[in-house]
């Protein structure tokens, strides 16, 4: 892949990202947070994407998002009342820049969404507004306008700096070579934006001493995901009277490696701060050498501007001068710049500026209010973690698999040794056996993912859905950050859809209907996660009307799946749910209703080994309960042998074994047999006979095992070898579907064993030869 | 087989311009051949775990380095019964398609260069329902039968002769 090309991938997976913390943070805006945080953190995840989609050329994704942020920042400004937000409109655009960006990862034609931009360009424009102070530059607080000099540091919150630097970078070349006004501004910083408004806040009139920093980090200092942001930002915002960037080492562009940082700052502070609590500021962000701190002994000047942006003579570089000579070393390399005639200085024309020194920024105004310490700690987190592609953890998770198996080998093999060389190895054997499964474990954990992968694709469809049905809906998520294997995460999706949709179709009234029953008009919807005895629980409740039970009845009924007379209990008729076939919504809409939904969810969830169920309460909702297992490729099974075969029972399937001697087996007019277990009559399958073992099987030993439907049935088999912990190897890959089985794994002795699926076995047995009697009736 | 067949003779030796390298296995005292491109690897017959009610040449399924493969008796694919596995029988592990999958022959031969001229179309056979046989190439002393890998491991035509076998 061309390094573009690559640089474009992570950018959309960095968008992934982006907007799933997007429109966290908006829905927590919508639904009352007034942290000011939330907003700078939208605001951010926005400017970033438009940062990089302007990088790569997605017009129509700068053009949208450049209007989403503009009207964020009136947020950011105060210019809207965090509280007067229309932050219905933001989740609605939200999701249009997430179709944006699917638009142009899979190069598609965009959808205009003119509504949706004109509908934002109302934004800040109400009375209110013009009530607010007349300064043309409410960005005068945002980061992004706040450090002109630090291309990479404005947006890139999310982003790896290096690759948000280069962004910043090529955004800079693209915005001075284009004259579509939209993307006048697309630099990362507000070109238009007096220079007066950036003048410090800090006054002369403010008790403390006057310092000096210098702060020269190393030029690693992206790659330990720090960004000068963090550095100044961990100053008191209020203390500082000016910052300078030099940019004197910056290399020419062609010879810059964009993961080096090449900046130097010199800060002004006017502070109480004493310099070991200076020193403890930078604590985390950069290494003792890397900083100065130089006690001024000047007297602070009266005017506080000229004070502010006094220019330091032995500081000879400007931020105007500075990117004037990098453009100008950009100007003869047109094959970079596109367009070569670049003017230089996206940065507030010097001349209009009172101070001579245009680089003076009160940046820290800007950052972030959370407290330093929180910040640091955050950072601290984001740079011990990696991306890793999935293959490479996929291969890693192969290999254990392998090392298991040879493991096993080797315990077989070694205790065929003679007594004193066995008593010699059994020990490292041992140990070798606790480290593999540790390393198992490990590796597991590696592919462990939060659920909010899955979870935060849920807002979006309970919105959209919302708008289609007319209903008012809050949608609460809880346990987002439980942790399941990468193959469950991936499974969930397609359930969670579907239980969502049947509550939001099927379970939640219109806001009339529910005043009527005196519930408030708004629906909730609960999605909740956790852990629970080793599985993953994931529930999904409204408080809507529950199961009409006398309808779902009735619809059985007619459909033959229930008898005339036969008698259900409550909790038997809501199980009809998942029946194949019944839909209760009167009309068929075509969000749920089509009587595929809740069926086909159940086998899906059954056939990867988990279970779904339903509890309702007339009138006060429903609550579907589903619980998977954490993890696909490896699970406890019960090793059988039948004639010359071995097989895997999930151990989920079991119920319990028995010597077949001591139950009494009757065989039935069409030759099913069954046995008496427990007082109910349980048919019994013969195991070499339906999976057609090879060489001769005595069967004398039964399993009982639950099958999908929760009926149990008998399997005979000849011998238990035991139990353990079995990767699963899939038979499709290389082959395909094959019937009683669902995947494959691979024993100590390197021998593949089938791994048995209850309900295809089930279903094979019946295709051989006459259905058994349980499973005509069980049908439904 | 009466095949009328061109008189070209060439040897391995002599390999052409627009060649085909091809390896070559036996199976009883006929010869098939497929391109080398296809051939992963070539190992030492494995005991294989039987599918249930698989198609009859379908051997079963074993472990290659954690990888689980079904191995296709070529023997019987081509209607010469079942394949007497013992420890000098070879599976050539070959790609087809998008899958990896072994198949079970008596001994690997040699690899030979064939010009893409000499590759004969398959007659037209009735016996070969399956379309088993892609092309015909003459060496000096066999004649080989390239096999078209992907109807041989094909479940469908051949399963369902098994079925009528089963069901006979």
């Amino acid at each position: 892949m061309d390094p573009l090309a690559e640089l474009k991938q992570t950018f959309f997976q960095e968008c992934d990202e982006l907007l799933g913390a997007l429109e966290q943070k908006l829905q927590a805006l919508d639904e009352g947070s007034s942290d000011p945080e939330d907003v700078n953190a939208a605001f951010r995840a926005i400017h970033s994407i438009k940062g990089g989609a302007g990088a790569f050329g997605c017009t129509e994704l700068v053009g949208f998002a450049h209007v989403f942020e503009a009207s964020l920042d009136h947020l950011r400004s105060g210019r809207v009342a965090i509280e007067d937000a229309p932050f219905t409109l933001f989740l609605r655009c939200s999701d249009a820049v997430a179709d944006l960006v699917s638009a142009a990862r899979n190069d598609e034609p965009a959808t205009e969404r003119p509504d949706l931009l004109a509908a934002l360009e109302q934004v800040g424009q109400e009375p209110r507004a013009q009530a607010a102070p007349a300064v043309a530059a409410p960005a005068a607080a945002t980061p992004a306008a706040a450090l002109p000099a630090t291309s990479p540091a404005p947006a890139a919150d999310e982003a790896p700096p290096g690759l948000a630097a280069l962004g910043n970078l090529l955004a800079m070349v693209e915005a001075k070579s284009t004259a579509a006004p939209a993307k006048a501004n697309d630099d990362g910083w507000d070109d238009d934006e007096p220079v007066a408004a950036r003048m410090p806040l800090a006054s002369a009139a403010k008790p403390g001493r006057d310092v000096r920093l210098r702060i020269a980090p190393e030029t690693d200092l992206f790659r330990r995901v720090i960004e000068p942001r963090v550095v100044l930002g961990s100053l008191p915002a209020d203390d500082i009277v000016a910052i300078r960037c030099d940019l004197s080492k910056v290399p020419p562009l062609e010879t810059l490696d964009v993961t080096d940082c090449w900046l130097r700052f010199d800060v002004d502070l006017r502070t109480e701060l004493s310099v070991e609590e200076l020193h403890g500021r930078f604590d985390f962000s950069l290494a003792n050498e890397e900083f100065e701190i130089e006690l001024s002994d000047a007297t602070p000047a009266a005017e506080p501007a000229p004070v502010a942006a006094a220019p330091e003579p032995e500081v000879p570089t400007s931020v105007a001068a500075d990117l004037s000579a990098i453009l100008a070393k950009l100007g003869p390399a047109p094959d970079m710049a596109g367009q070569p005639d670049i003017q230089p200085a996206p940065v507030p024309v010097p001349a209009a500026a009172p101070a001579p020194v245009a680089e003076a920024v009160p940046a820290v105004r800007a950052a972030p209010r959370a407290p330093a310490n929180d910040q640091a700690a955050a950072r601290q987190r984001q740079a011990v973690s990696v991306r890793v592609d999935l293959d490479r953890i996929d291969k890693l998770m192969n290999l254990v698999g392998e090392i298991v198996i040879t493991q096993s080998m080797l315990v077989e093999c070694v205790r065929s040794l003679p007594y004193d060389v066995y008593a010699k190895t059994a020990e490292g054997i041992l140990t070798l056996s606790r480290q593999t499964r540790e390393l198992q474990d490990h590796v597991m954990a590696v592919r462990a993912q939060p659920v909010k992968a899955v979870f935060q694709r849920m807002p979006r469809l309970v919105r959209e859905l919302a708008q289609t049905l007319g209903k008012e809906v809050r949608l609460v998520l809880e346990g987002e950050n439980t942790e399941v294997d990468k193959t469950i995460i991936e499974e969930l999706a397609d359930p969670l859809t579907h239980m969502i949709r049947n509550s939001m179709d099927h379970g939640l009234e219109t806001p009339d209907e529910r005043v009527e029953a005196g519930k408030p008009r708004e629906g909730t919807i609960r999605l909740i996660a956790e852990h629970r005895a080793g599985r993953i629980v994931i529930s999904v409740t409204d408080d809507g009307r529950g199961i009409g039970r006398d309808r779902l009845l009735a619809k059985a009924r007619s459909r033959g799946l229930v008898g005339a007379d036969e008698k259900l209990a409550p909790e038997e008729i809501d199980q009809l749910i998942f029946a194949a076939g019944l839909s209760t919504a009167e009309a068929v809409s075509d969000i749920s209703g089509r009587g595929v939904g809740m069926d086909v969810v159940r086998r899906n969830v059954e056939s990867l080994g988990g279970r779904i169920s339903v509890d309702s309460e007339p009138g006060r909702g429903c609550k579907f309960t589903l619980a998977l297992p954490l993890t696909l490729a490896v699970l406890e099974g019960m090793v059988i042998r039948c004639g010359d075969d071995r097989y895997v029972i999930p151990i989920a399937s079991v119920i319990e074994t028995q010597h077949l001697a001591s139950t009494p087996i009757e065989k039935l007019p069409f030759g099913q047999e069954v046995l008496r277990w427990r007082g109910e009559v349980t048919p019994l399958y013969r195991l070499g006979t339906v999976m057609g073992s090879t060489g001769t099987t005595n069967e004398n030993i039964v399993i009982i095992a639950e099958t999908e439907r929760g009926n149990n049935v008998g399997i005979a088999v000849d011998e238990i070898v035991g139990q353990q912990q079995v990767v699963v190897k899939s038979l499709e890959a290389n082959y395909g579907a094959v019937n009683g089985a669902s995947a494959a794994t691979i024993l100590g002795d390197g021998l593949v064993a089938l791994i048995l699926d209850i309900d295809s076995m089930l279903r094979l047995a019946a295709s051989g030869d006459r259905a058994p009697l349980s499973d005509l009736k069980m049908a439904g | 087989m009466s095949l009328q067949l061109g008189e070209k003779h060439f040897s391995s030796a002599q390999p052409e311009a627009a060649a085909r390298r091809i390896v070559t296995f036996k199976v009883g005292d006929r010869t098939f051949g497929i391109d080398v491109g296809m051939v992963r690897e070539i190992k030492g017959w494995q005991a294989t775990t039987p599918l249930p009610h698989a198609a009859q040449h379908v051997r079963g399924v074993l472990n290659l380095r954690g990888v689980i493969l079904a191995v296709y008796d070529l023997r019987t694919a081509i209607g010469l019964g079942v394949t007497d596995a013992t420890a000098t029988h070879v599976i050539v592990v070959v790609d087809v398609e998008d899958k990896t999958a072994g198949l079970l022959v008596d001994s690997v031969s040699d690899i030979v260069d064939v010009p893409v001229s000499a590759v004969r179309p398959a007659p037209d056979l009735e016996r070969d329902e399956h379309g088993l046989i892609e092309g015909l190439v003459l060496l000096d002393t066999d004649i080989v039968a390239l096999l078209d890998l992907a109807a041989v491991i094909r479940d469908g035509g051949v399963e369902t002769q098994a079925k009528a076998n089963r069901a006979a």
